[in-house]
């Protein structure tokens, strides 16, 4: 508690008088829920704490490749949009107002680079597909390994297999953790068309993590 | 969220075995080069941006602007002025030196007049009156030649001429000189034109009469104009 008490201290502290009083619900959360939030951390970077956004960037860097490099299924590409996104969130810090999540904020910025990389050229869909399987991990045992690669590869599988709109939506809600609404504003598109989605792409990944084992 | 909605939303969101086994295998991270060329791009973003720019730039500058206000200033301060004079000082004090020759000439001048004589300068209120004694000792090294000269001027014996009592009578007595000399010109004009009175050239017994008198007196030269003017006049007049 008292740690806690003196984190919200030090958030609060690189704040501007004028940040405080025009984003105080912000804050105000932010106390009640003892953690400092994404918005807050935003807001401290605007105001100049690097720290802020190192903290705000590694809660959210992996979580935002994955979904890059699941959606495009290219690591060139994801890395080249990851590094356009997170630019254009250091670029846009002045005029950032945390009247959304930042998660929303962050993977619509994400979202609208990715459409935009795949209108400018199309080289995601002629390159290299990424395969996750061939990245093992080398202290794993034999038989573990063997299941968990395949299991793996059933899922990749499934995931190329399922069109892009209901991957999108799919690596949406796992990766940044939206409900329906926040995907559906993301996405432009509607509630019902964001469930329905959802509901076939888990569906399709369902049907892939059941199916047999194939015994050679 | 109604409740309705909510179950919904679980139902269909839910499924925690693709959710499971989708954690088990995404397992990726984003690249640390990724990391540190976006983390160090936030670092410089956030400097403020006079210390982005190189740290000897300021300092050059402040340097540059002062050498050039030095610069100039000297430059200014060596101009010669139109009567040569150099401001050697910068200040109120050249202010006013720039002002001192005609400043100093007005102090000096009616010192000068000889005893008696009586200056048609305006007295001057105290404070000016010190300022140009201040400013001629100032200048003294400039305007002694002038003032040398002005005191020889005015130091020879004036014209034994009764003082006026005042500028107005000192200008009476300027007119009065002025117009004596244009009587005396204009007389020396007048006698050449008519040396005989109107009244005795009406009649030409009476013009050469006077022509007479003019030659017994000895005024030959005007007698001889009086007789051409007499032999136009009357034409008919036969003169001896």
């Amino acid at each position: 508690m008292v740690a806690n008490t003196q984190m919200m201290a030090a958030a609060g502290l690189a704040l501007s008088r004028a940040t405080k009083l025009a984003y105080a619900p912000v804050m105000v959360n932010m106390h009640e829920q003892g953690a400092i939030e994404d918005s807050a951390l935003m807001l401290r970077y605007v105001d100049g704490d690097t720290t802020a956004f190192e903290t705000l960037y590694r809660r959210h860097n992996d979580g935002l490749y994955r979904y890059l490099l699941r959606l495009s299924r290219h690591p060139e590409t994801a890395e080249d949009v990851f590094q356009e996104v997170w630019g254009k969130i250091i670029k846009a810090r002045a005029n950032y107002r945390p009247t959304a999540k930042f998660t929303t904020f962050l993977y619509r910025v994400a979202h609208n680079c990715f459409i935009d990389h795949v209108r400018r050229n199309k080289r995601h869909t002629h390159a290299q597909i990424f395969e996750p399987e061939n990245q093992p991990d080398p202290s794993e045992q034999p038989e573990a390994l063997t299941e968990r690669s395949l299991a793996r590869r059933r899922l990749n599988a499934a995931l190329l297999d399922i069109p892009d709109e209901q991957r999108d939506v799919f690596l949406l809600h796992e990766e940044a953790g939206l409900n329906l609404d926040e995907i559906a504003s993301i996405t432009d598109t509607n509630r019902e068309t964001t469930k329905s989605r959802l509901r076939y792409a888990v569906k399709k990944l369902r049907a892939a993590i059941d199916e047999p084992v194939e015994t050679s | 969220m109604t409740d309705e909605r909510k179950i919904t939303d679980m139902a269909v969101d839910v499924d925690e075995t693709v959710s499971r086994a989708y954690r088990e295998v995404a397992d990726e991270s984003a690249p640390e080069r990724l990391n540190q060329a976006i983390l160090g791009q936030a670092r410089k973003a956030a400097r403020p941006r006079y210390a982005r720019s190189r740290a000897w730039t300021r300092p050059l500058a402040w340097a540059a602007t002062v050498a050039l206000s030095v610069a100039v200033v000297l430059e200014v301060m060596q101009l010669p002025t139109p009567d040569g004079v150099s401001f050697d000082k910068v200040g109120p004090e050249a202010d006013v030196q720039r002002d001192a020759p005609l400043d100093a000439l007005e102090e000096e001048v009616p010192a000068a007049i000889a005893p008696g004589r009586t200056s048609n300068f305006v007295a001057q209120p105290p404070e000016k009156s010190d300022l140009m004694r201040r400013t001629a000792a100032k200048s003294e090294p400039v305007f002694e030649e002038r003032k040398r000269e002005a005191s020889e001027k005015m130091a020879e014996p004036a014209p034994a001429i009764a003082a006026p009592a005042s500028a107005d009578e000192l200008a009476e007595t300027q007119y009065k000189d002025r117009d004596e000399s244009v009587r005396t010109q204009s007389f020396a004009l007048s006698s050449s034109i008519a040396a005989c009175p109107d009244e005795l050239t009406r009649e030409p017994s009476t013009w050469l009469e006077c022509i007479v008198e003019l030659e017994a007196a000895g005024r030959s030269d005007e007698a001889s104009e009086q007789r051409r003017l007499l032999r136009e006049t009357f034409p008919d007049f036969e003169s001896p």
